[in-house]
């Protein structure tokens, strides 16, 4: 990415960040508007980047992890904004926002070594993965987040001595539905993300799953995740068990993710 | 040309004093008409339950507020001995930052409470209605209800719940975000059970049941709330469909068990669900509170939330109390350009405005001139100016002594549009 433009991306989020948490802990209605506006900024200028990658490199995506790490901080703010336009919660920002500062932050960092790609095929499936796994990712920080907004309300609520944040936190129900929507929409695309990496570790490595320190976090979250989307309906797993489920699947997808990495 | 304000409130009279001053809003017209003096320009009259308020717009004070209290002796038939004890009077910035607190709501009995603002209003309209509004007692008012909405909306002094059953629905609504489609019961009977159902009707919820271990008494209860009586027996069946229980039942033990709300919790596989127990001694085993999804208040838990609510005012009003000041010292300014020098300097700036734009055009007409020539000029136009303005000058001096200070100012500031 352009030094100077990922440099005020990252300074969007990042100001963005801040006044969403000055936000919670004030309740200035100021401080939100202008979170919102640097984080429009910011979106805007990351959507251009990455569209003008995409078209300048005419669709053939390199598969990287700092440039996946950038388009999942792209896809965080593109599920707040969804989020935002659904529900409206104002307190959101100040838990998914820091989130995808982190994920441009380590984008900066992060080798920009390409893994070699011998075949199209392969090249092909290597690009899907990321982008599936990363859309996944994104939407699974959507039920990580809505899963710890609704452990501190339910806390609040529990030991009826409510602090200031219950008035600042949405309702139960609004977190729990957004767990569970957004666990809909990421769960399908965790599952794609890992069918297509596996294929092309078939390809590349010459076996579908290794059993490797990657590997395992990320399939118990699988599992957890399978189970909570079905545990929901079945055997009503939601409320606190959905939270509790959504931030310890979250929790192992992170980790297999930095293992993944280095 | 000054501001008073003469009345009694909760703070300083009791009830029976205040019932005694009290004015409906319809018969407002009445009083605000009778009340004619040569010391009294202006008039506004506030009156609720609270509070009975005279706003006066006087040329002196201490003649205007004695007419008031003579007035409202004379008008309520009463001997001044009886209520002068519990008048407050309030001068000038001391009685704008009086109106400008009570209809921010910061000198209500309940901080915050939200009908204040709507009487000042009412008061302010009769006021004007029966023409005893004047310039001053108009930008007044209508500063007062800018600063009630400021304050409304820039502080979050109205935000919290400060009565056990407004309390109960805020909970409520944080557990359930809306209460539109929920379905409530009242276990046994009582006021403030059948108050917090009917505040929680008012939200929106869709069904309400009645239990009672006497049937009658729940019928009774039914009727009252458009409800559904239902058999004790049938409790916990009932309890499955139900997402807020208020209990209130004389019963000496808990009568809902953790046990049965174990089970009912299954039935409803972890919706959630809100216990409010308002029973002394207590309905529901304090242990409920534990299960998953279950969320468990007893009188004292609300309480201790009105209790928080109430301290989260307090930490608001401060801040509406420095609004409030910045909006009296605005109005201060404001009133300042009411005086006789203001007015007479915007008067001269207006004239030599017009004297400097005539003499350059015609100096320029004129072509070259010599230095006599061109200063004789120049001393035409002030003199004249001068000459013009100095008797409407001395004479809105001197208009302070004979009180017609504030007439002759609206006057010449009208008529020469000083104020655009």
């Amino acid at each position: 990415m352009n030094s100077f433009l990922f440099h005020v991306i990252l300074l969007a989020y990042l100001g963005a960040t801040l006044l969403s948490w000055f936000h919670l802990a004030l309740r200035q209605q100021r401080c939100l508007q202008v979170a919102n506006g640097l984080l429009s900024l910011g979106f805007a200028l990351h959507t251009a980047v990455l569209g003008s990658r995409l078209l300048s490199q005419s669709w053939r995506l390199e598969g990287n992890i700092s440039d996946a790490m950038g388009l999942l901080a792209w896809a965080i703010i593109g599920g707040y904004w969804l989020a935002w336009w659904r529900y409206r919660i104002e307190a959101l920002g100040a838990f998914l926002v820091p989130l995808a500062f982190l994920a441009v932050a380590s984008s900066g960092v992060l080798a920009t070594t390409v893994y070699p790609v011998p075949s199209a095929l392969q090249h092909v499936l290597l690009v899907m993965h990321i982008f599936l796994a990363v859309l996944g990712y994104a939407a699974l920080a959507l039920t990580f987040c809505a899963g710890v907004m609704y452990l501190i309300q339910e806390r609040q609520l529990k030991s009826r001595q409510p602090g200031v944040l219950l008035q600042r936190l949405p309702s139960l129900r609004v977190l729990d539905e957004l767990n569970a929507r957004a666990l809909v929409l990421g769960l399908p695309l965790l599952t794609q993300g890992l069918i297509t990496g596996s294929i092309w570790a078939k390809y590349a490595r010459g076996s579908y799953l290794n059993w490797s320190l990657t590997s395992l976090p990320l399939l118990l979250a699988w599992v957890l995740y399978a189970f909570l989307v079905g545990g929901r309906y079945t055997w009503g797993w939601q409320g606190k068990k959905a939270a509790v489920a959504a931030v310890i699947g979250f929790l192992l997808v992170l980790a297999s993710f930095f293992v993944h990495t280095l | 040309m000054a501001i008073v304000v003469v009345g009694v409130n909760h703070k300083t009279a009791p009830v029976a004093v205040r019932e005694r001053l009290a004015v409906t809003p319809q018969d407002l017209a009445e009083p605000l008409q009778r009340f004619q003096h040569p010391a009294v320009d202006e008039l506004v009259i506030l009156s609720t339950c609270n509070r009975v308020e005279f706003y006066l717009e006087v040329d002196n004070t201490d003649a205007g507020g004695a007419a008031c209290v003579a007035f409202m002796a004379a008008y309520y038939g009463l001997q001044q001995a009886q209520f002068v004890s519990h008048l407050f009077q309030w001068y000038d910035m001391e009685a704008v930052r009086h109106l400008f607190r009570v209809a921010a709501s910061l000198d209500s009995m309940v901080l915050g409470e939200p009908q204040i603002l709507g009487q000042v209003k009412t008061a302010y309209l009769a006021a004007r209605a029966a023409g005893r509004t004047g310039t001053i007692l108009t930008q007044l008012f209508e500063r007062a209800l800018g600063v009630g909405k400021l304050i409304r909306h820039a502080t979050g002094i109205n935000d919290h719940a400060v009565s056990v059953s407004y309390a109960a629905v805020e909970l409520a609504k944080k557990i359930f975000e809306s209460l539109q489609q929920r379905t409530v019961m009242v276990v046994g009977a009582g006021d403030t059970a059948e108050l917090a159902a009917r505040h929680l009707r008012r939200q929106g919820v869709a069904t309400v049941f009645v239990a009672n271990r006497t049937m009658e008494r729940a019928v009774k209860l039914a009727q009252a709330l458009h409800a559904k009586a239902i058999p004790w027996e049938s409790l916990s069946e009932h309890l499955v469909y139900t997402d807020i229980v208020i209990s209130s039942t004389s019963a000496p033990q808990a009568v809902i068990s953790k046990t049965m709300v174990q089970e009912v919790m299954r039935a409803r596989k972890g919706r959630p669900m809100f216990f409010i127990d308002i029973a002394v001694p207590r309905d529901i085993e304090p242990t409920v509170n534990t299960l998953d999804g279950v969320f468990l208040y007893d009188i004292d838990a609300l309480e201790h939330v009105v209790e928080a609510n109430r301290r989260e005012r307090q930490r608001e009003a401060l801040a509406a109390e420095e609004l409030v000041w910045r909006e009296v010292r605005q109005f201060q300014q404001w009133l300042e350009t009411r005086d006789a020098v203001p007015t007479i300097v915007a008067l001269r700036q207006y004239a030599e405005k017009i004297r400097t734009a005539e003499l350059d055009k015609t100096l320029a007409r004129l072509g070259p001139l010599d230095e006599r020539q061109r200063r004789l000029i120049e001393a035409l136009t002030t003199n004249m100016v001068n000459k013009f303005l100095h008797t409407p000058t001395v004479n809105l001096k001197r208009s302070s002594r004979h009180e017609r200070l504030r007439d002759y100012v609206e006057l010449v500031r009208s008529l020469f549009e000083l104020d655009t």
